[in-house]
């Protein structure tokens, strides 16, 4: 009984043989990959392998089978066994996945703030929380590589390029004022409030041919699809005073926004250097509406209107004893819209109407100057998917801009008709190499001359988080309205930018450093200097210059508790011959080193965000008319350091920051330039208009359940 | 001989119970397998507390619910262990990428047990995991989807206590500027406690998890007033 007994379990022992099966684990590099899943398909065998890689497990399974390797974020490996009892040993070389994510990002002379992609230098709350820039995007912008400190009138001034060489689009338009009304030697803040974008690509040269009318820069804006929820706001603020309520439905949100500002109170205690009349007020309100049309298709509206006085005395140069009073008053009108949608599994349609009205009526001591510039435009893009991530992009545009200025009972206006259309495909060779080719065709009715601007970018990815870009392309601008009133022969100004950049990004350190190459021509020229202000000057376009530097980035967000912080250095070299310049200088708005550090600190004590900016610059060129070299003086070096504090509390239930701020803390006296009276025997200083300002703000949020 | 032929019998005799036992075996072996197994993981499951250990349950559970095919608790289970390795990792894993493969497993678990609160009460802690990756940034977009996930949770078992729980904690660890706090998460923790003292899982594979927690927190909070 017993032998039998034996037989029977040797029976069974042949028919349900035991494998042990066991193996290694590892990367490409040798790398053991801890807790990956090793399983013999379609049974419950199989184990996860321990911190060295190794895995073991026993089967009762026989026969031809497949052992499948999996671990999150590489290709699954599958290997064809044999089992019939005794050990076998497989060892599997994962290889990581390169999914949509991972493929490398074309960045040449951008810097991208998103909270929907990975590998971005910014998040969108970062341009919220840099001290010193006061939410204003633009403000942000000027503690990035590549731009300089301009702080005597308003604009981005990159890599040597003038403010004018600069658009801001949103939403794939062109947005014809982006600032507020211009006032003396003060730098008006932007229009937009940034919590309104999900998306911001500033980019400082080697832009997409979906871009056009700008020599230097794009700031690229996407606005933010349905509002999260309903809630509603109250913002108070030393310098005035504003609501907003945003409603949510299903596929619906509406956001009305409205405020008052009056820096009366505020420029009483905070002393100005500017001989105020009538300090800055106004009123402004926004409507934001989104409509989800489908899984995929959206409709956005956002419409905005603002009106504002104020009242100064500028010093008359020329006669010292005498103030020419500056009054200005100004409307201002803003819409855009747009529809996208996906079709098939690969189209994607956008188009967009936007138009703007911008109105300033302004007199300085008894001159009446008004301006009306208007701008309608609409765009088409189709864009398919190709394979994989790879794009092909068709689009076009078509403005019509209207000028028109009087001074006293003297008045002129230009009517003129843009129109734009480009091709561009960004294709991804492997997942590691990238590549945009671009191009794009303009006509400008009024110069009656068109133009064809090659674009392309390239990129490759050297390591797992590094990356080398070269981006080169042609941009051409149409002439600024001011020259083009009695030349309309006037060609487009050019720029030609080469750009070679090294980046590497993992979720705590970027670094970048960015070589640039810039060549400017056909640059407008002032040729006749007529006695007589009547007559209007001749220009041409023999105009040219070069810019070319070297921009460095670093972030930390890592090394320090709690700490944020980045270090932008640009250095430049530009010179161009320009307008009425004489010769080729150094341009006022250039300087060869710019640095700004910005540091945040988040204290989770007392719920405090701290930060600070400092920013230095060395001094920039100014105009001396006793001087025989042109732009032969320099200013002084600029300082700057400005605190931010933002408490996080509750008020009455309500979610409320507390944001105080100070710019320029310690007082550092800065001159961006000097003027000069007409003889050249009077000069004075361009300075900021109050040598510290601080700043008061409640912000509540209310919320509903 | 005779002896021989009893032998010979025997063996026949033998190998006939061992063919129609291992029959019967193999047949509820299948489900006996299944049950076995779930219980061995829910069991280190509920010992454990690492990372590590999580991660390897949860591949585990993946296997029987890649073998399975049809059952939804394995691929609900490897999901669950997922999310909360993202939650208490220290080791610097690519957690958005673990949050995309426990998303992948709770779809599949969705597709066969469809409008099921406990699956929607899981879908809510990924969304608190997406958060928890970059608060400052996400808390928008992620807080919101956290509240609608909960409440369809809800929605579809109000006895379950689970969305009560998931939504007491959140409130808890959301600092007190932000309308979160132990104080104002108390009654939230006292409603779940309700719905676990009448809660019976519906076979003893199914979600029962939180109850302990919720009884310690209880007394932590009530304790310190």
């Amino acid at each position: 009984m017993r032998f039998t007994l034996l037989l029977a379990f040797s029976l069974i022992g042949i028919s349900f043989p035991q494998t042990i099966i066991s193996g290694r684990v590892t990367t490409s590099n040798g790398k053991p990959l801890f807790a990956a899943n090793v399983v013999l398909k379609d049974t419950y065998d199989g184990a996860s392998t321990n911190e060295d890689g190794t895995y073991s497990f026993t089967t009762f399974e026989s026969g031809e089978m497949i052992l499948l390797a999996t671990y999150i974020g590489y290709k699954p490996e599958e290997r064809k066994i044999n089992i019939s009892g005794g050990s076998i040993t497989v060892d599997f070389v994962l290889t990581e996945t390169a999914g949509e994510l991972d493929q490398v990002v074309i960045s040449a002379g951008s810097f991208e703030a998103s909270d929907e992609k990975k590998s971005v230098i910014l998040k969108p709350l970062d341009i919220v929380t840099t001290a010193g820039a006061d939410a204003d995007v633009y403000g942000v912008l000027q503690t990035l590589p590549g731009t300089q400190t301009i702080g005597e009138t308003e604009g981005l001034f990159v890599r040597g390029g003038s403010a004018y060489e600069s658009k801001t689009i949103i939403d794939g338009m062109i947005v014809q004022n982006p600032y507020y009304s211009s006032v003396p030697d003060i730098p008006a803040r932007g229009r937009f409030s940034p919590f309104i974008f999900k998306g911001t690509i500033f980019s400082t040269g080697g832009y997409s041919a979906q871009y056009g009318q700008a020599l230097s820069s794009a700031l690229i804006l996407n606005s933010q699809d349905l509002a999260p929820r309903t809630m509603s706001a109250i913002n108070l603020m030393a310098v005035g005073l504003g609501g907003a309520h945003t409603q949510r439905w299903e596929n619906t949100s509406l956001a009305f926004e409205a405020a008052y500002y009056n820096l009366k109170p505020y420029f009483e205690v905070q002393k100005q250097r500017t001989d105020w009349i009538n300090p800055p007020y106004g009123v402004e309100g926004n409507i934001v509406f989104r409509h989800k049309t489908s899984q995929t298709g959206i409709i956005k509206l956002y419409s905005s209107y603002s009106t504002g006085s104020l009242m100064l005395n500028v010093d008359n140069l020329d006669n010292p004893a005498v103030k020419d009073k500056f009054d200005l008053n100004d409307y201002n009108f803003y819409v855009n819209t747009g529809y996208s949608e996906v079709f098939g599994d690969d189209w994607t349609f956008f188009t967009g109407v936007s138009f703007s009205k911008d109105i300033n009526d302004l007199s300085i001591s008894n001159d009446l100057i008004d301006t009306d510039e208007q701008r309608a435009q609409s765009k088409v893009t189709v864009s398919k998917n190709i394979y994989s991530n790879s794009f092909i992009t068709f689009g076009g545009e078509i403005h019509n801009i209207k000028t028109e200025e009087s001074f006293n009972q003297y008045k002129r206006g230009l009517d003129n008709t843009y129109f734009a259309g480009y091709a561009e495909s960004e294709i991804f060779i492997t997942n590691d190499f990238a590549a945009r080719l671009g191009l794009r065709f303009e006509k400008v009715n009024i110069i009656n001359k068109t133009n064809l601007a090659p674009r392309t970018a390239l990129a490759y990815r050297v390591g797992k988080n590094s990356t080398i870009n070269f981006a080169y392309g042609h941009f051409y601008q149409t002439p600024e309205d001011e020259f083009i009133y009695g030349n309309i022969d006037l060609k487009f100004e050019k720029a030609t930018h080469y750009i070679l950049n090294y980046q590497y990004i993992s979720e705590d350190y970027t670094f970048r450093i960015e070589g640039y190459y810039k060549d400017y021509d056909e640059l407008v020229k002032q040729i006749t200097f007529p006695e007589d202000f009547t007559e209007f000057p001749d220009y041409n376009n023999s105009g040219e210059g070069y810019a070319k530097g070297i921009d460095v980035f670093w972030r930390d967000k890592k090394t320090l508790e709690f700490v944020d912080y980045w270090i932008s250095y640009s250095y430049l070299d530009t010179k161009r011959d320009f307008r009425e310049y004489p010769t080729l200088a150094v341009p006022t708005f250039a300087t060869p080193h710019t640095l700004s550090i910005v540091f945040k600190k988040w204290m989770p004590d007392i719920t405090t965000s701290l930060g600070f900016t400092y920013s230095f610059a060395t001094g920039r060129p100014y105009y001396n008319p006793n001087n025989p070299v042109f732009h032969g003086d320099k200013t002084k070096n600029y300082n700057n350091l400005s605190l931010s504090a933002s408490y996080l509390t509750n008020l009455l239930g309500n979610f409320t920051v507390v944001y105080f701020s100070v710019n320029n803390l310690f007082g550092f006296s800065n001159v961006f330039g000097y003027r000069y009276s007409t003889d050249g025997s009077y000069r004075e200083a361009i300075e900021p208009a109050a040598l510290r300002t601080a700043f008061l703000g409640v912000f509540i949020s209310i919320e509903y359940e | 001989m005779n002896n021989f032929f009893f032998l010979n019998k025997g063996i026949v005799m033998i190998k006939f119970i061992i063919v129609l036992f291992a029959a019967v075996s193999l047949f509820a072996q299948d489900n006996d397998k299944y049950i076995t197994a779930m219980k061995d993981n829910l069991e280190k499951m509920n010992t454990s507390f690492s990372s590590a250990s999580f991660q390897q349950i949860a591949n585990s559970f993946e296997r029987i619910a890649k073998a399975e095919g049809d059952k939804w608790l394995p691929y609900y289970y490897a999901a669950y262990l997922l999310t909360l390795t993202t939650y208490i990792d220290s080791t610097g894993i690519d957690k958005d990428a673990v949050l995309d493969k426990a998303e992948e497993l709770l779809s599949l678990a969705d597709s066969l047990s469809p409008d099921n609160s406990e699956i929607y009460a899981v879908k809510a802690m990924i969304a608190q995991g997406r958060l928890i990756v970059d608060p400052q940034n996400r808390w928008m977009k992620y807080g919101q989807l956290f509240n609608n996930y909960i409440n369809k949770s809800k929605e579809l078992d109000p006895n379950n206590p689970r969305p009560d729980f998931l939504y007491a904690q959140n409130i808890m660890h959301t600092p007190e500027q932000f309308g979160g706090g132990k104080e104002k998460a108390l009654p939230h923790f006292k409603s779940a406690e309700g719905k676990y003292n009448n809660f019976k899982p519906e076979t003893e594979l199914h979600p029962d998890w939180g109850r302990e927690l919720t009884m310690e927190i209880l007394k932590d909070i009530e304790g310190n007033e």
